[in-house]
C-alpha cells in the first residue's frame, strides 16, 4: 500500500515542472444568482480536452501557453465559448447565462456534453432539480428521493415510499450526504416524504458503482446532496402552497457578490386540515401529525483564497395523541445537522476543502395511561472532521487526498418506565462510543490518449471505545458475566485498506468501455425489525461482536451518444459480494437491550446480488426523458434466518422498468409522465397452523418465498407558467422589448396512479371465529395504499 | 409492557387514509406435518398431554378436519428423575357426558368434537412437586420427541383485588400486588375464570368462565423489577363466545362475579413459548413485524409446549366501591 502512494506521488511529481505551461483555474457561476456550479465542463477545443468543476464551482486546468477557445457547458444552461490568450498563470471566474434568459447580445444553442462517455466514473447520475420539478409529484410534493428511484439499479422501498435500494444493497447502505453532513433518516411519514425540499438543493448526485476513494463508510451508493448558496445578486422570494405542505424560501445579498443567505421551510398541515373531518367517537379522534423542515446556508467569500460556508438542516415528524381522559402519547423524531466549511486555495493547483460537521438523529416516544408513564428513545448523534485537498498538476492528472474522522455516539433504545410512585427498572443508560476515521488517495489519470483510470486507496479504521458494559450470554440466552470497559478504553480497533479503481477505454468519438472495482468496509449497521423503514430503526455500531460490513463490486458497462450526444444510452454489468450483514434475530425486541448488549440479538450473513441495467437518456429539445431497465437478482443467507438457507431479498426484483418524460410544448406550458414496473415484492406466509391452549397458532414458509403480483403504476402531470417577461421600452433605442417579470408563478397539476392500480403493499392472514369449535375462518387479505390521487400545487417567485 | 412498541406500528394506520383492501387466493405449498405438543404439569395435579398435528393454513376446519388433527397412537413416558413409566391413553368415548363437557372446557375445543369423535388424551398418577423437572418421551410415528419442564416454587400474590373503571358504573379490571424474589429469573403466568353463574341472558344458569383463561400480557419476567414490590392489572380474557364478550361487558369484569385467580411461575422453556406465541398473535397481520416461528421446548422439530406450572390460588368478589 505504501508503494502505492508513493508511487502515485512520483507519478504526481514528474509530471510537474515542465515549462512554458500555465495555469487556468477559478470558480463557474450562474449569471442570475451567483450560485457556483458544480461538476459543469470547461473544455479545451483545441486540444479536445477538458475538466469539470468540483463540489464547490472550482476548476483549474494546466496547458502549455497559446490561444485557445474555451467552452463552458452545463445542463441547463446555454454554452459560452471564449477565446483566450493564456500566458501566465490566470484567474478566471466564469459566469454563464441559464436556457431561457435572452440575451441582448446573442443567443446560443446548448448542447449537451459527452462526460458519460469520456468519464472514468461509472454508475454516476446527476439530476438537476429543475427537471424533477416538472415531473409528477406524489401529493404535490416534488421529491428528489422519488425521483432517483426511477433510475436503473435503484429501486422504491415501497409504494410511496423514499428509502431506496442500490444494486442488492440494504437500506443503510446508501452515504446520503447534505452539505457533507450524514443524514442518518432520510424521511418523514414513514417514508412518504423525503427531508429534502427541493426548493433548497442545488445538485444532487447519485454514485451506485465504482464509488471513488474520497467516499466511504457505506458499502452500496452516495447520494451527494447540496444544498443552494443563496442569490449573491439579489433577494429572492420562492414559495408554493400544496394539499398537504407550504414552502417558503427567501435567498440574498448579505453584501453583494461576497456574501449570501437562504433560509427554506417548510411544514405540513395535514393535522389542521383532517381535524374538522375526525369525527370524536372515531379511532383517529385526539391524533395529530405533522412534520415540518428547516434548511438554513449563510456564504462569505473572504478573498480569491478563501470562502466560508455555514449550513444546517433541521427537522422533526411530530406525533400526538390524546383520548382526552387518560391516555396520551407524543412521539417525535427527526435529524439535525449543521456543516462549516472553510474553501482554501493555495495555490492555482491546490483546493483544499475543510469541513466540520455535526449531524444527529433522534426518536423518541412518551406515553401516559393513568398513572403509568412510559418513555422511550433511541438515536445516533455524530462530531465531523474532515479536509478534501484536490491538486490539479496537468491535464493529464486529477489528484484527491484526505482524511476523514468521526466520532459517534449511538443510543440504542433506553426505556423509562413508572407506575405512580414504583419507578421500574430499566438500567442505567446505554450509550456507545466509536471513533472512526479514513486516510484517502486518488488520481483521475489519463495514461493514453484512449485508456483513462481512476485509482484510489482508502485506509479506515474505526474503533469501538467504552465506556461500555458487555453481557456474556449462554445458549439459553441467560447472562453468565459481565465486563465493563472504562471510559475512552478501546474495546476492538479495526483497520482495512479499500482499494478502488475505475477505467475508461475510449472505441471512439462516441462510445466507451468502462470498468470498475470497488472493496468497501461499513462500520455502521441499522438494525431494522419491519419490512419497511421505520423511525424506530437503530444505527448500531461495530464492535467486538458485529464485525464491519464489508462489499466488494465489479461493474462493467459500454456507452454510447447518437446525435451528438443528444441520446445517451449505456449497458452496465454488476456482481456484487456483500459480508458481515446484520439482521435482528427472529423475535427480538427492540427494547431487548436492557439489562443486555443490543449486538447480542443480531445475527450475521451473507448477501449477493447481481444483474443488467440499460439506460437511455435524451437531455435535449423539447422532449426529454429517460427509460431505465433493471434485470436484477439479490439473495441473502443468514445462518440463525430460515434455518441457514439462501433466500431472496425483501426487495430481490427481477424486473424493473422505470419510464420519465417531460415534454415542453410551449412557454406556458410543460407535461410530465412517469410510468414505473417492477417485480412483486418477495415475503414471508404462514403455510400451516395448528392451537395449543385453543389460541390459533402459525409456522411460516420458508423466508421470502411467497411474491407478490407486479407493482405498476403511471403518474401524469401539467404545469403551467405565468409569462416570465414583459414589454418595456429599451431606453437607449427606444423599441419595446422584452424584459424579465420579477413576480412569476406556475400551477402544477399531478396525477398519481392515473389508472388506479391496487398495488400490493403487503399481503396478511386473518381469522374469525375459533378453531376448535370448528367456526374458524381463514382468508388472505391484500392492502393497497394509494388509489387515483390527484393533487394542485401553487409556486410563485419574487 | 414491552410491546409498547407495537402502538406505533398501529399509529400508521391512521395515515394511511386512502388504503383499500380486498381478500385475494393466496397459492402456497403445504407445509410439513408436524407433532403437536399440549402437555402441563401442575403442582398438586396429575399431568395431561394432548396430542395433534399442524395443519395446511387454508385447510378445511370444520370439525371433522379438528378432530382429524388429534393423534392417538402415540405413546409416551414421564419421569420425575426417579419415577418413570409410560403414561396412560383416555378417551372421549369412555367418559360420561359430564367427563367430556369438563374435558372439552378444559381444552378450550367443542364437546360435539369429544362426543362424535374418539378423542385421547394422555395421563399418569404421578404428582406435580414444587421444585421437581419432569421428562416426557414421545415415540409417535418411527419419531421420538422429548422435552423437560420445571415446577418452579410458587409465588403468591400479596394481595388481590377490584376496581370499577371511572364511568363504568359497574364493570372494572381485576389488580394485584407482587412482591418478586430477590433472586432474577423468575417467570410468571396470570390466569382467571368467573365461577359465578349468569343471572341473565342466552346462558343463563351456566358458569360464566368453564375454565382458567389467559388475557393478552398474561406473560412476564422480572427482568425490569426483580425483587421490587408493585401492583399490575389484567383485563379478562374474552376468546369465548358468550353474550358477555361480545357487548360492552367484552373485557371487563363485572360487579358481582367471583373471580378466582391462578396465578403461575413457570420456567424459562415455558415462557419463551408463550411469550413468543403472544407476539405472533399480536402481529398477526402488521407489515411492521417480522414473521416469528415460536419457540417450542420439544426436541426433534415438533410444536407446542410441556410446560410445569407452580400455582397459588385466589378468589375475590367484585363489589361496587
Amino acid at each position: 500500500m505504501n508503494k502505492l502512494i508513493i508511487f502515485l506521488l512520483f507519478i504526481s511529481l514528474s509530471v510537474i515542472g515542465n515549462a512554458q505551461k500555465s495555469t487556468l483555474s477559478g470558480y463557474l457561476k450562474d449569471s442570475q444568482t451567483g450560485e457556483v456550479l458544480i461538476g459543469a465542463n470547461i473544455y479545451i477545443e483545441e486540444l479536445e480536452k477538458g475538466v469539470a468543476t468540483n463540489l464547490y464551482g472550482f476548476y483549474s486546468i494546466t496547458l502549455p501557453n497559446g490561444d485557445y477557445t474555451v467552452k463552458m457547458s452545463y445542463l441547463g444552461y446555454q454554452d459560452q465559448r471564449v477565446k483566450i490568450k493564456l500566458e501566465k498563470d490566470t484567474k478566471w471566474n466564469i459566469e454563464i447565462v441559464p436556457v431561457g434568459i435572452v440575451m441582448k447580445e446573442f443567443t446560443v444553442q446548448a448542447e449537451q456534453g459527452n462526460e458519460n462517455t469520456q468519464g472514468t466514473q461509472m454508475g454516476k447520475v446527476d439530476m438537476e432539480v429543475e427537471q424533477i420539478k416538472t415531473l409528477p409529484a406524489f401529493m404535490g410534493e416534488v421529491d428528489v428521493l422519488k425521483t432517483i428511484q426511477l433510475l436503473p439499479g435503484v429501486q422504491s422501498s415501497g409504494e410511496g415510499n423514499t428509502g431506496f435500494y442500490v444494486r442488492g444493497g440494504g437500506p443503510d447502505q446508501n452515504l446520503i450526504l447534505l452539505d457533507e453532513a450524514v443524514v442518518y433518516n432520510a424521511s418523514h411519514l414513514f417514508g412518504f416524504f423525503s427531508v429534502f425540499n427541493a426548493d433548497a438543493v442545488k445538485n444532487i448526485s447519485l454514485t451506485k458503482g465504482g464509488m471513488p476513494a474520497q467516499y466511504g463508510g457505506r458499502l452500496s451508493s452516495v447520494l451527494d446532496i447540496s444544498m443552494k448558496d443563496g442569490n449573491y445578486k439579489e433577494y429572492k422570494v420562492d414559495g408554493g402552497i400544496g394539499l398537504i405542505a407550504s414552502r417558503a424560501t427567501i435567498q440574498g445579498p448579505i453584501q453583494k457578490d461576497k456574501s449570501s443567505f437562504i433560509i427554506s421551510g417548510r411544514r405540513t398541515y395535514i393535522d389542521i386540515l383532517t381535524k374538522p373531518f375526525i369525527k370524536e367517537e372515531s379511532d383517529f379522534s385526539g391524533s395529530a401529525y405533522y412534520f415540518y423542515d428547516l434548511n438554513a446556508k449563510m456564504n462569505y467569500i473572504i478573498s480569491d483564497k478563501d470562502k466560508l460556508f455555514l449550513s444546517g438542516y433541521f427537522g422533526k415528524d411530530v406525533f400526538t395523541f390524546n383520548s382526552g381522559d387518560d391516555f396520551s402519547l407524543k412521539i417525535p423524531w427527526g435529524n439535525s445537522t449543521a456543516s462549516l466549511r472553510w474553501n482554501h486555495l493555495f495555490n492555482d493547483k491546490l483546493f483544499v476543502n475543510t469541513t466540520a460537521i455535526y449531524s444527529a438523529y433522534n426518536f423518541s416516544f412518551q406515553g401516559q395511561a393513568d398513572e403509568f408513564n412510559f418513555g422511550l428513545y433511541s438515536g445516533i448523534r455524530d462530531w465531523n472532521l474532515k479536509a478534501d485537498f484536490n491538486y490539479y498538476p496537468s491535464l493529464k492528472h486529477n489528484i484527491k487526498f484526505g482524511f476523514n474522522y468521526t466520532y459517534h455516539t449511538f443510543i440504542p433504545t433506553n426505556v423509562e418506565a413508572q407506575s405512580g410512585d414504583t419507578e421500574f427498572d430499566f438500567g442505567d443508560e446505554v450509550k456507545l462510543f466509536a471513533n472512526e476515521g479514513a486516510l484517502y488517495v486518488q488520481d483521475d489519470w489519463e495514461l493514453t490518449d484512449l485508456l483513462k483510470v481512476n485509482i484510489g486507496l482508502r485506509l479506515s479504521t474505526f474503533q469501538h471505545i467504552g465506556p461500555f458494559t458487555r453481557y456474556n450470554k449462554d445458549n439459553q440466552g441467560n447472562v453468565v458475566d459481565t465486563r465493563t470497559y472504562k471510559r475512552g478504553e478501546s474495546i476492538k480497533t479495526y483497520v482495512n485498506p479499500e482499494p478502488r479503481l475505475s477505467a475508461r477505454y475510449t472505441l471512439n468519438e462516441s462510445s466507451s468501455l468502462k470498468l470498475g472495482i470497488t472493496h468497501n468496509y461499513q462500520y455502521m449497521h441499522l438494525a431494522s425489525i419491519a419490512a419497511n423503514s421505520l423511525p424506530t430503526d437503530l444505527w448500531i455500531p461495530t464492535t467486538d461482536i458485529v464485525k464491519p460490513q464489508i462489499g466488494t463490486q465489479i461493474s462493467a458497462g459500454y456507452f454510447k451518444n447518437f446525435k451528438e450526444n443528444t441520446y445517451e444510452t449505456s449497458v452496465e454489468v454488476y456482481y456484487k459480494d456483500l459480508r458481515n450483514l446484520v439482521e435482528y434475530k427472529e423475535g427480538a425486541q427492540p427494547s431487548d437491550n436492557i439489562n443486555d448488549n443490543v449486538d447480542n440479538q443480531l445475527t450475521f450473513g451473507k448477501g449477493y446480488s447481481y444483474g443488467v441495467e440499460l439506460f437511455f437518456k435524451k437531455s435535449l429539445g423539447d422532449f426529454t426523458g429517460w427509460v431505465g431497465y433493471t434485470w436484477s437478482r439479490t439473495d441473502r443467507e443468514f445462518e440463525a434466518v430460515n434455518n441457514g438457507n439462501r433466500f431472496p431479498a425483501k426487495f430481490d426484483r427481477r424486473h424493473d422498468l422505470s419510464v420519465a418524460l417531460t415534454y415542453q410544448l410551449n412557454d406556458r406550458w410543460t407535461f410530465g409522465g412517469v410510468f414505473v414496473y417492477a417485480t412483486g415484492n418477495s415475503i414471508t406466509l404462514p403455510n400451516t397452523k395448528y392451537f395449543v391452549e385453543g389460541q390459533l397458532l402459525v409456522e411460516y414458509a420458508e423466508r421470502n418465498s411467497y411474491r407478490m403480483i407486479p407493482f405498476h403504476r403511471a403518474d401524469l402531470s401539467a404545469t403551467w407558467y405565468s409569462k416570465k417577461t414583459k414589454k418595456v421600452k429599451d431606453i437607449e433605442t427606444g423599441k419595446m422589448i422584452e424584459a424579465p417579470k420579477r413576480f412569476t408563478h406556475n400551477w402544477n397539476f399531478s396525477i398519481y396512479n392515473v389508472y388506479n392500480r391496487a398495488n400490493p403493499y403487503f399481503i396478511y392472514f386473518d381469522s374469525e371465529g375459533d378453531f376448535t369449535q370448528g367456526t374458524l375462518d381463514v382468508g388472505a387479505f391484500q392492502v393497497s395504499l394509494f388509489p387515483i390521487l390527484p393533487s394542485v400545487t401553487w409556486n410563485f417567485s419574487f | 409492557m414491552k410491546n409498547n412498541i407495537h402502538i406505533i406500528y398501529s399509529l400508521i394506520v391512521i395515515m394511511l387514509l386512502w388504503s383499500c383492501e380486498k381478500e385475494i387466493t393466496v397459492d402456497l405449498p403445504t407445509g410439513e406435518k408436524k407433532l403437536v405438543v399440549e402437555g402441563t404439569i401442575e403442582l398438586n395435579e396429575n399431568p395431561v398431554v394432548i396430542l395433534t398435528t399442524n395443519s395446511g393454513y387454508f385447510e378445511p376446519t370444520d370439525l371433522a378436519s379438528v378432530a382429524a388433527t388429534f393423534v392417538d397412537d402415540a405413546t409416551i413416558t414421564i419421569s420425575d428423575g426417579t419415577n418413570s413409566g409410560p403414561m396412560t391413553k383416555i378417551c372421549s368415548g369412555s367418559l360420561t357426558p359430564p367427563q367430556q363437557q369438563a374435558l372439552a372446557d378444559q381444552l378450550g375445543i367443542a364437546v360435539e368434537i369429544l362426543q362424535n369423535y374418539n378423542i385421547c388424551g394422555y395421563t399418569d398418577g404421578m404428582v406435580g412437586e414444587s421444585g421437581k423437572s419432569y421428562t416426557i418421551d414421545i415415540d409417535w410415528q418411527g419419531k421420538r420427541y422429548s422435552s423437560t419442564t420445571t415446577i418452579p416454587v410458587s409465588v403468591p400474590l400479596d394481595s388481590t383485588w377490584f376496581e370499577v373503571e371511572e364511568e363504568l358504573d359497574s364493570l372494572g379490571f381485576v389488580y394485584a400486588i407482587l412482591s418478586d424474589p430477590p433472586q432474577e429469573g423468575n417467570n410468571y403466568r396470570w390466569y382467571a375464570k368467573r365461577i359465578n353463574n349468569y343471572t341473565y341472558g342466552d346462558n343463563i344458569g351456566e358458569q360464566k368462565d368453564p375454565d382458567f383463561l389467559a388475557p393478552s400480557g398474561s406473560t412476564f419476567d422480572d427482568e425490569f423489577f426483580n425483587g421490587l414490590t408493585f401492583d399490575f392489572g389484567y383485563n379478562r380474557n374474552s376468546r369465548t363466545q358468550k353474550e358477555d364478550d361480545n357487548g360492552p361487558e367484552r373485557g371487563y369484569y363485572k360487579v358481582g362475579d367471583t373471580i378466582v385467580i391462578k396465578f403461575c411461575t413457570i420456567d424459562k422453556g415455558v415462557y419463551n413459548f408463550l411469550e413468543d406465541a403472544e407476539i405472533q398473535v399480536q402481529s398477526t397481520g402488521s407489515p411492521f413485524a417480522s414473521p416469528l416461528n415460536i419457540r417450542s421446548n420439544i426436541s426433534n422439530g415438533a410444536l407446542g409446549l410441556w410446560a410445569g406450572y407452580g400455582v397459588t390460588f385466589d378468589t375475590i368478589i367484585a363489589t361496587s366501591p
